[in-house]
Parts: structure tokens; sequence; C-alpha cells
């Protein structure tokens, strides 16, 4: 197990994060959540940058705090609100990272900088938002990690630009043993990269599914409040009331075809499935 | 922590102009200061030195890079000793060019140092040195602790309980016997007791720094 999270709790105030988590070697897990649901707060955990007020956290074999040199080379990370100096060049940075880093691959950091269009001899500061991101995830990816934690690392990117980023972490995965731990806003995205979902919402894992069965068996209803009252509830995980009638979320999308010709059956995806958990009213 | 120098290095060159107007303003009153020249260029390159030292952690955090600093292959523990072996470099850095510049004064200006002054001339440059490294051993922690604007402030109120507390201890003690006791101490003494004062300031302040440093969240 690359990653393990178990019965995590930490308290900034009001918020409390309490939430359970694991990643394997070979496995992609997206993590969802609004803004402020504790994604960031998770992440921080797992990178030792903040201290669980309970419970436990591993990774790679290890707690976070005592992690030697040796196995945070292994980690590479995106956090979306901090990244190097900006008053460094990526030149400069690359040559930090090189000693920093034991296989850190300078040129090839260098080159595929390059090839997403990075002046190499530029002050950072003067980076636009898309191109700070494009170099987080290429430092990320460079100093050839087992474990990859992003936050958001395609926020701020243009469509092609996250195009590649996830390409890249798709070659990243042809190598056994690794793993990767990724937040983002853009569903898309992780719906076709990641193999399991975690959704967080005001601190607690809500939902912890595989990204196939959300897609092929989770089902958004849509119907009139008298359909809603004659409805077979069963497999229903949650309701809303609407301007036409009800909407309901369910994970068994085919009973109800079958089922209840009468109601508007519709795949989903994980926008869909967030905002109904979240906005619904649970079973 | 091959790293971590080169880093700082590299910010520290975004300093550039600011190096040059200290070696400038060095040089000037090396060449026309006189005596008081060379005694004004070794404190105040030293202070300048602390403060560019020091100003390598305000780079580290702003824009909120320790948190991915501190995702990279080091201790929090190295990172604090860096911080310590980085300022100790630079005021190395001050330390000769104040005394070349002040050999380069005697020797090609013909500035006659009295008697009193080359007597007093390595008290000046040691002194001046231990002052350096204890100026660290306090702004160090006071910035990992406070950051940087409130470290400023922080600073400001420990230096001026620095004085108050020397006052206090002149009163106490009376400013004639310190004069005398350092009148009357060889230099082997002097150069022994300050050198374990300043051993101990910065033994004392490493570890305090290294507890905030772990202490801290990011």
């Amino acid at each position: 197990m690359l990653v393990t999270l178990e019965n995590a709790k930490k308290s900034y105030g009001s918020f409390t994060l309490d939430c359970a988590l694991s990643l394997e070697e070979g496995q992609i897990t997206g993590i969802v959540g609004q803004n402020g649901a504790g994604k960031s707060t998770m992440f921080k955990a797992l990178l030792g940058l903040i201290r669980l007020d309970s419970g436990t956290v591993q990774v790679l074999g290890s707690h976070p705090e005592n992690m030697t040199a040796q196995e945070k080379n292994r980690i590479g990370a995106v956090l979306a609100d901090s990244g190097f100096s900006v008053y460094m060049t990526v030149k400069q940075i690359a040559s930090v990272m090189a000693a920093a880093y034991e296989s850190f691959d300078e040129s090839g950091f260098l080159s595929r900088c390059q090839a997403f269009q990075l002046p190499l001899d530029q002050k950072t500061k003067e980076f636009s938002t898309g191109m700070k991101a494009k170099l987080k995830v290429i430092l990320a990816l460079s100093h050839n990690a087992d474990l990859l934690i992003l936050d958001e690392p395609t926020a701020g990117l243009d469509v092609m630009a996250r195009d590649e980023i996830l390409d890249m972490l798709r070659d990243y995965m042809e190598t056994e043993g690794r793993g990767i731990l990724i937040s983002s806003h853009i569903s898309s995205d992780l719906e076709g990269l990641c193999d399991d979902i975690y959704m967080i919402h005001e601190g607690r894992v809500i939902l912890h599914e595989d990204t196939d069965v959300i897609l092929s068996d989770y089902g958004l209803l849509k119907m009139s409040e008298e359909e809603f009252a004659a409805l077979d509830k069963t497999y229903v995980l949650c309701e809303k009331k609407e301007s036409y009638g009800y909407s309901c979320l369910t994970k068994e999308r085919q009973f109800y075809q079958e089922n209840a010709p009468s109601v508007i059956v519709e795949k989903c995806g994980i926008d869909q499935v967030q905002i109904m958990l979240i906005g619904g009213k649970r079973k | 922590m091959k790293a971590l120098f080169l880093k700082d290095l590299y910010t520290l060159k975004t300093s550039k102009a600011l190096l040059l107007v200290i070696v400038g303003v060095a040089v000037f009153m090396a060449i026309w200061g006189g005596e008081e020249g060379v005694s004004f260029i070794t404190s105040y390159v030293m202070v300048l030195c602390a403060v560019v030292a020091v100003n390598a952690m305000n780079y580290d955090e702003m824009d909120n890079g320790y948190a991915f600093l501190m995702t990279m292959p080091f201790s929090r523990r190295q990172y604090v000793l860096e911080k310590y072996l980085f300022g100790f470099a630079v005021g190395c850095f001050g330390w000769i060019l104040t005394m070349l510049l002040g050999a380069v004064a005697a020797s090609g200006f013909g500035i006659r140092e009295s008697q009193e002054f080359s007597g007093i001339r390595w008290l000046l440059y040691g002194g001046t040195f231990a002052a350096f490294l204890v100026l660290q051993a306090v702004m160090i922690p006071v910035q990992l602790k406070f950051g940087g604007q409130k470290g400023k402030i922080a600073m400001l109120a420990i230096i001026a309980a620095g004085f108050g507390i020397t006052a206090l201890l002149t009163k106490v003690t009376g400013m004639e016997n310190l004069a005398e006791l350092l009148a009357g101490a060889t230099k082997t003494q002097l150069s022994v007791s300050g050198f374990v004062i300043v051993a101990a300031c910065l033994i004392v302040s490493f570890l305090c720094s290294v507890k905030i440093m772990e202490r801290r969240e990011f």
C-alpha cells in the first residue's frame, strides 16, 4: 500500500477533517470536493506539512514526519498554492532539483519545459498561471517518483495542456509499483484518468467508488411529483426537489431503466453525483 | 543541503543591487574614511550581511513557498542547519571583505593608524564577527517563528529589550567595572570567553530554531 489514512482527524476552528483513504500500487485515485471540503488538508497531512489531531497516516510505509530523505525522494508533489521561489529561472530550478533529488532527469526536465514552451531563462515570477501549473507538474514527474500527490495540478490549464499533462500521467503509470493521488475540480479529467474516486464534503468522505461503476451504474432519475410518490426507492441514494418534480441519484440505473419506464433515467458523471450527494436529501 | 545552498545563492543574486551598494559604500569609506572609516566599514558590512543572510528566509516564505520546500528530500533540521551555515558563509565573505578593505586602506592610501587603533584592531574585527554571529543567533529563530513582517517587529522589540538590559546591567555593575575587566583581560582570555559565549548562543539558537521548525505547520 502506498498511502493509508485511517480515522484521520484534524480540526481548524469549526472545520474538522475526519476521513480515511488508501492508495494501492498501480492505482490512480481521485479526490473531489467543493472548495474548503478538506482536500488540501488531507494532502498536507500525507506530506507531513500538518500534524493530525488523531488517526494514523502512512506514506510509503512511514509516518510523513519520520520520513528520511531517501523516502521523500520517492514522492513527487504538486500543491495548489505553493511552489518554487518565483525569483528563480527554470534552469536555476533544474539545478536545485538535480542537487536535491537522486534521480532527477535534468535534460528530460528541460526538454519537457521547452516542449511546453516554458522559457528557461525567465524568472517564474513572470509566468502565467498556466505556465506555473505546467512547471509544477513537470517538476513532479522528473525525478522518478513512486508516488505522486497532486493537488489540483491542472488548474489554470487550457484543454490542450490538460490533455498533454494527463497523457504524461498515464505514461508515468506504465511503470509498475507507482501510484497517483490527484484532486481536481475538472471531473472530466478524473473520469478519464482515475481508477477510483473519493468525494469529500465538509471534511468527511461521502462517497468512495470505482470510476467505472460511477460512469456505468450510477444514474440520475428525473420525474414528476406523482411519479416520485409511486417510485420504488430501494435503490435511491438521495433525492432533490426540482421545479419539475424530483430528481434522484441511484446506483442501479439499469433497474430503473427496466422497471420505471415513465421516469427519465440519465447517465451521470462525477459532477452530477457530487451535486446530488451534497445538494440532495440523503436516504 | 547542497540544493538549499544553491537555492539561497540564486535568491541572493536578486539582491545584486543591494550588495553592490554595500560594497560601494564600504570601498568609499575605505578610501576616504580614515581610521573611523575602517571601524565603520567593519560594523556596517557585518550588520548588512546578517540582514542579507536572514533575507534568504523571506524568499523561502514568499507565496507560501515553505509548503513546497518541506516536501523536498531533506529534514526540517537540515533546513535550519543550512540557514546557519549560509549565514556563516555570508558573514565570512563580509568579514574577509572588511579586512581586505582595511588592509587596502592602510597600505594603499597611507592611512596612518594610531597605536591605539593598531592595538585594538583584532578586537574590532573579532568582536564584529562575534557580534554578527550573535545577531544571526537571535534573528534566525525570530524569523522562523514569526515570519517576514511580524519578524521585523519582533526583532525591533528584541533589540530594544537588548539595549534596555545592557543599560540596566551597566548601571547595576557600573561601566567602569566592565571597562576595567576588559582592560585587565589578556587577548587569550577575551578570545576564549568570546568564543564560548558565541558558541553557547549559537547552540541554544539552533536548538530553538529546530524546535520551532519541527512544530510549524504549513
